[in-house]
Formats: structure tokens, sequence, C-alpha cells
């Protein structure tokens, strides 16, 4: 046994490429969860499978020449831009003005941290319940509040671009705890003589933040849009416990329709092209946001 | 030595997971022996009274372990994940389905000694072109709208609204209670799809002037700008405020409340609901009513079907013990309780319940009973079709030309898949 042990160690010692061995298990991991999923699904596209039967024909790109003229999808890549792209700048503005108010050191601020990051940990669908119970037209706690100015009851998430408005709010308000702590940690970082010396210079404090915390926040920033739009992008479990994508279509997320026109539609070759679609769309997304924020990163910080 | 101890553990552990439950073998004493997993997307009270009957199965049966489960309203799309991994229950819940969706993977009763029991008004429904009967119906439908009688003589209505027009005339009496007329759920817009899959009925299939629509939705010729009538149902409830005000986003579990303390007359469920609204309120003066006629002449309809039905997977690894469970389940004073406790018909010919509405079914008992729409004339996929178009009226999110454009393009796509 020993032996063995030793043979094994001189191997890994013998040559660096050899450490390659040790990523294997990921690798698999990424070929069997990623990969094929990927390849099967591209096939499934090329198909009008119904999702379960046993049998199925392959129709070439009648799913994705569908797609052009389907009002279902572009209004859920609509609504898609908005979740990804609104929630990202509601949730950075928050999240930034929580980080600059709690980054200084007071009592409770720990506790003050917690609370404001707390909705993070909590899964999208069970917030999604939790807010529908807040928005919802009889008992719902938000109208039980305007009823309190006299104001009458409001059927909130009964018009399309209400409640995709909504959802989106919602979204930001959960999810800006985890750009808090993001913004947190950039801010830290930031080492206090610049701002001394440009409170020597007669900075004030819209100058300073604009001249300095700003541009020193920018790598923070970076990761921050990058993982904050994706997310937004990907939207699904807030929809489907909201609306379900309702009324009708109008609020679905590229994600909350793939699902639906797989499972309830029984159109999962249909649903797949879409999928692709979307999952083409986000690729090219984060490419060209990551690019666009390391030149900005470059020219401010040379 | 430690490294195959380890190996061993681990073989021991995945062939444990591997070859643990749905093992099934008759040992001496006779008795079956084994495990078996039935699942259903019923609810209460149709759940418990199916378990108990399991229960009694297990305690008749001490060397059978059954795993019964209710998905709910994961049911289908579990299902659909299920079969396209050719993996399912033994013993399944078809809902409707068991013809145009799950006769692939079902095993054919005939053989089995209740098929000859079954009721004949409900065996049609189960069974395949070639004479398969592939699902056991505990329960059948004999649906049309639930209605409040209270409401209907406060509103001087002597017998229900026997036409579309004096169902709308009704509403209207309904409204100046101060009473809503239709209450709409569309937080889940089944209730939506629902009413359409009635209304469908006597619009395009048993209307006088219905003409071939019936062959026309088979072969796939369907001319959709005759859906016109359905859809608008639903927009001229709205725009005539016959419905409640949250209608696009209220909660069906308010339903029962409603209705039980008298907040609603008219609302499209069976009669499961009734007995639900029972349990809050015992005195709550519900009843069913017939579909009413498209136009003047036209025959008021039921609707019905197969309800809490069970099949056995083909491929079921344990289908001795299947087999023994259907063959229990479909014992007369077995078939009665489940009846009973959810307050529907049989599906046997020889098991009549003890049905508080059972003077409503008499009183029209001439009438046809039809099965749903979708369920016959449309293809497998197009509920989903009919709730998106349904939520969407429902908000005013769509037209009426658009629903019938979408209901029609989505017809072709799934037909073409057949």
């Amino acid at each position: 046994m020993k032996n063995s042990n030793t043979d094994i160690r001189r191997f890994m010692q013998s040559d660096p490429r050899a450490l390659t061995f040790l990523a294997l298990p990921a690798f698999a991991l990424f070929i069997v969860f990623v990969v094929v999923p990927i390849i099967s699904g591209i096939n499934i596209s090329f198909t009008n499978w119904n999702g379960y039967s046993q049998e199925y024909s392959y129709v070439g790109f009648d799913n994705y020449r569908k797609m052009v003229s389907d009002p279902q999808v572009w209004t859920a890549f609509k609504n898609t831009l908005i979740y990804g792209f609104g929630s990202t700048l509601v949730q950075t503005v928050l999240g930034l003005a929580f980080a600059m108010l709690l980054v200084n050191r007071f009592l409770f601020r720990g506790f003050a941290r917690t609370i404001i990051y707390l909705p993070a940990m909590v899964a999208q669908l069970i917030i999604g319940y939790i807010w529908y119970f807040i928005v919802t037209y009889e008992r719902g706690a938000l109208n039980d509040i305007v009823g309190l100015f006299g104001v009458a009851k409001v059927d909130w998430m009964s018009k399309g671009t209400r409640a995709v408005l909504i959802i989106m709010m919602i979204n930001s308000i959960a999810y800006c705890g985890k750009t808090m702590i993001i913004f947190i940690a950039g801010l830290e970082s930031i080492p206090n003589m610049y701002s001394e010396a440009a409170s020597i210079d007669g900075a004030n404090t819209w100058q300073s933040f604009r001249h300095i915390t700003l541009p020193m926040l920018l790598p923070a920033m970076t990761t921050s849009l990058v993982l904050n739009i994706i997310g937004g992008l990907k939207m699904f479990g807030l929809v489907v416990a909201m609306t379900n994508g309702g009324p009708g279509y109008a609020s679905h997320s590229l994600s909350s329709l793939i699902n639906n026109l797989y499972f309830a539609n029984q159109q999962a070759g249909y649903s797949a092209a879409v999928g692709m679609f979307s999952f083409v769309f986000i690729v090219l997304v984060s490419i060209v946001l990551r690019k666009y924020l390391e030149k900005k990163e470059e020219q401010y910080n040379g | 030595m430690k490294k195959y101890a380890v190996v061993l553990c681990v073989f021991a552990l995945v062939a444990g997971t591997a070859f643990a439950g749905g093992s099934q073998e008759i040992v001496d004493d006779g008795g079956l022996h084994g495990s078996l997993t039935v699942a259903t997307n019923a609810s209460s009270p149709t759940f418990e009274a199916v378990e108990h009957i399991i229960d009694l199965f297990m305690e008749e049966n001490p060397g059978v372990e059954v795993e019964y489960t209710s998905y709910g309203s994961d049911y289908e799309n579990l299902m659909k994940a299920r079969m396209a991994a050719n993996d399912l229950p033994d013993v399944f819940a078809t809902h409707g389905w068991a013809v145009n969706r799950y006769a692939e993977y079902l095993r054919p009763l005939n053989d089995l000694s209740f098929a000859s029991r079954l009721s004949p008004s409900i065996v049609d429904t189960v069974t395949t072109d070639n004479g398969d009967i592939v699902a056991m119906p505990i329960t059948s439908e004999q649906s049309g709208i639930i209605y409040n009688k209270t409401i209907l003589e406060q509103a001087g209505w002597d017998e229900v609204p026997a036409t579309l027009e004096e169902f709308y005339q009704c509403c209207e009496d309904v409204k100046a209670l101060g009473v809503i007329p239709v209450y709409i759920t569309g937080k889940d817009t089944r209730i939506q799809a629902n009413m359409m899959d009635i209304m469908a009925v006597a619009m395009l299939i048993t209307s006088n002037d219905a003409g071939d629509n019936a062959e026309r939705l088979y072969d796939g010729t369907f001319d959709w700008s005759k859906w016109y009538p359905v859809s608008s149902f639903i927009t001229d409830l709205v725009e005539n405020g016959y419905t409640n005000v949250d209608a696009t986003t209220a909660d069906p579990i308010y339903t029962s409340e409603k209705l039980a303390f008298g907040e609603v007359m008219f609302n499209f469920n069976n009669q499961a609901m009734i007995t639900d609204a029972w349990t809050l309120n015992p005195d709550a003066d519900l009843s069913m009513m017939p579909v009413p006629g498209y136009k003047e002449g036209d025959s008021q309809i039921w609707i019905g079907g197969e309800r809490e039905c069970y099949g056995i997977w083909k491929d079921s690894p344990n289908m001795e013990l299947a087999i023994a469970l259907m063959e229990f389940m479909a014992r007369p004073e077995n078939v009665e309780y489940v009846c009973n406790a959810a307050g529907m018909p049989s599906g046997f010919s020889d098991v009549s319940p003890d049905l508080k509405l059972a003077e409503e079914y008499e009183k029209y008992s001439d009438l046809k009973i039809y099965p749903y729409f979708d369920r016959e004339w449309l293809p497998s996929g197009m509920w989903a079709t009919m709730r998106t178009i349904g939520g969407a009226l429902t908000a005013g999110e769509m037209s009426v030309e658009e629903s019938c454009s979408t209901m029609e393009d989505s017809y072709l796509s799934l037909m073409a898949q057949q």
C-alpha cells in the first residue's frame, strides 16, 4: 500500500501537467451537467418533441422560424431585458447607497447590514410568495396601507406592464443586499489617503465621490453588474410565484416562458429553440459587458 | 486494505440503493410481498379517501408496502418528465388523459375482473381506439356550473338559466342584489380555461348550428374564427361587471369560502368544490346546474368524464402487486367510500353512492353528458394555451381575435406532433 501511494506522489511531482488530473472530477461534472444538456438541447430544438413521448421527428429550422414571429417570445424577451437591466440599475443604486451608509462604523452597523442582506439568502420563489400576499387585491397588505389614505383598492398585478415593473422592483429590493456587500468590500479597499488628499485640495463630498470613490469602485462594479444582469436575465422564481407569466403571457421572462412551453404547452422542441436563443443572448451580453467594463477599468486605473 | 474496505462500502451502498424498493417476491405464506408506488394529483378530500383504501389494502396484505403520494399541481409536469425517462410509478392517476396522453405507457385492463363493471357512460373515455381499457375510473364527474339556490330565488328565478342569454340576464339580476355573479380566480388560470372548456362544447359541438365542427377539429381543418364566441364569453362577463374586480389575480384558495357564505352566485368547478364549501358551512345552499344551451332551442348539457382514475404502468416491475391493488380498490364498498367522501358519482355501474346532489342529477337525468372540450376535440397540450388566453382575456391584455389566432397557431403545431 505504502509503495503505491509513493508512486502516485512521485508521478504527480514528476510533471506539473500531471496535476491536470486533479481537475478531472470537476471536468466530468461539467461535461455531464452542462455540455451534454446543451448538446441535447440543441438536438431537441430541431424536433417537434412533445416532451414525454418516446417518438418525435425532426423539423429542421421550423422552431427557430416560428420564434421570429411569435409575440409570446418577443414579449418575454422585452420583459427579460427589463428584469435584467432594470433590476441591475435599481439594485446598483440601492446597493451603493446602502454600502456608503453602512461602510462607516456605528452602533448596530452589523445588524443593519444583516437585515439588508437577509432577503438575498431566501429563495426567489419564497420571496415571490411573500410579496404576493403583500400586493394581492383582497387582504393584501399594500391595499390595506393605501386604504388608510382613503385610496380605492388596486388590483396591482392585473396589468402586464405594471406587473413587470413590480416584479423588477421586488427583485431589486430583495437582492440589493448582495450588491451592497460587494460594494462594501470595494469601498473598504480604497485607501484613505486619496480622499484626504482631495479634501486638502478643497474637493467637496460629491467631487470626491465622483472622481475618487466611483472610479476606484469599478472592479466591484464589474463584478456586481455582471452578476446582477445575468441574475435578472435568468429571472424565473419570482415570475412563477407572483404571476405565473400572467396576465396571459404579459409578464413572462424567457426562462418562465421556456418552462411553460416545455411542460404545460408540450412543445419541448420549440421550447428548446427558445432556450438556445436565451442561452446565446445571455452569453453575448456577458461577453460584451465584461469587455466594456474591463476597458473602463483600464482607462481609469491605467 | 483500507482502500479496499472503502471500495467495498461504496459498492454496498450503491447496490443497496439500486436494489432497494420495488422488489417483489412471493414467499411460502402465499401472501403478496414487496412495495409499490402510487401517484396522484388528487387533493383533499379525495386524497384522504383513497389513502384510507390503500391503508386497508396494506392491512389485508401485511407484506406489502404502498407509497401513496400526491404531487398536487406539479403532477402533470412531473409525469411528463417521468414519461420521457420511461420511468413511471407502478400505479398512477390519469386525470382525464388516460387515452390521449398516457395510453402509450398503460397496461390494458380488459382482462381484470372489474373491467366489465365499469359504467357504460364512462368506459369509452378510458378506452383506446383498439378497444383497450387503459384506466379504472373510481369517481366520475357530472359537472356544469355551481350556483347558489337561495340567491337564484332572491334574484327572482324559479329555474336555472337554460340558455346563454338567460344566463347573462340572471347575472344582471344577481349583480343588482349586490352579489358577485361569477367568481373567477385568475391567479390560477385553470378556472378560465375550464370555463372555455365547458362553454366550447355547448357553443361548438352541441349547438344546433354547430355543423361539422367536431369532424373538422378531429381532422385539423377547423376554422378558428369560430372560437370567437368562446373567448367572448370571458370578455363579456368581465366587461359587463359580472365578475369579481380581482378576476385576474384572485387566489382559488378563497373559492370555497366565497361559495360557502353566499358571497358569489356562479363558479365553474366540479362537485368537489361544493363538498369543500360544505365543510366550511354545511348549510350553504349550493347546487350544480347543467351548462346552458348556446342559443334558443339548444339543449342544456352536462360535462363529465372520469375523475379519480388509475392506470398501471405497462412496464411496472411489480405488476402482480399493482393488479392486486387495483382489484382491491375496485371492490364496491371501496369505490363507494371514495365517491361518498369526494361527493362524486362513481365510475362503476354497480355502485351508486349517497350523493347530496342526487336530486339535481335526477331532475336533469335526461340531459346528455359530454366530455370536456380539450380532452376530446383538441390535441394534448392545448390546455396551456387556453390558460394563457383565458388570463389575457380577463385582464384585457389580448383581443378576442388575437385569442382565436393564438389558439389556431398552438392547435396546428400540436396537431403536427401527432
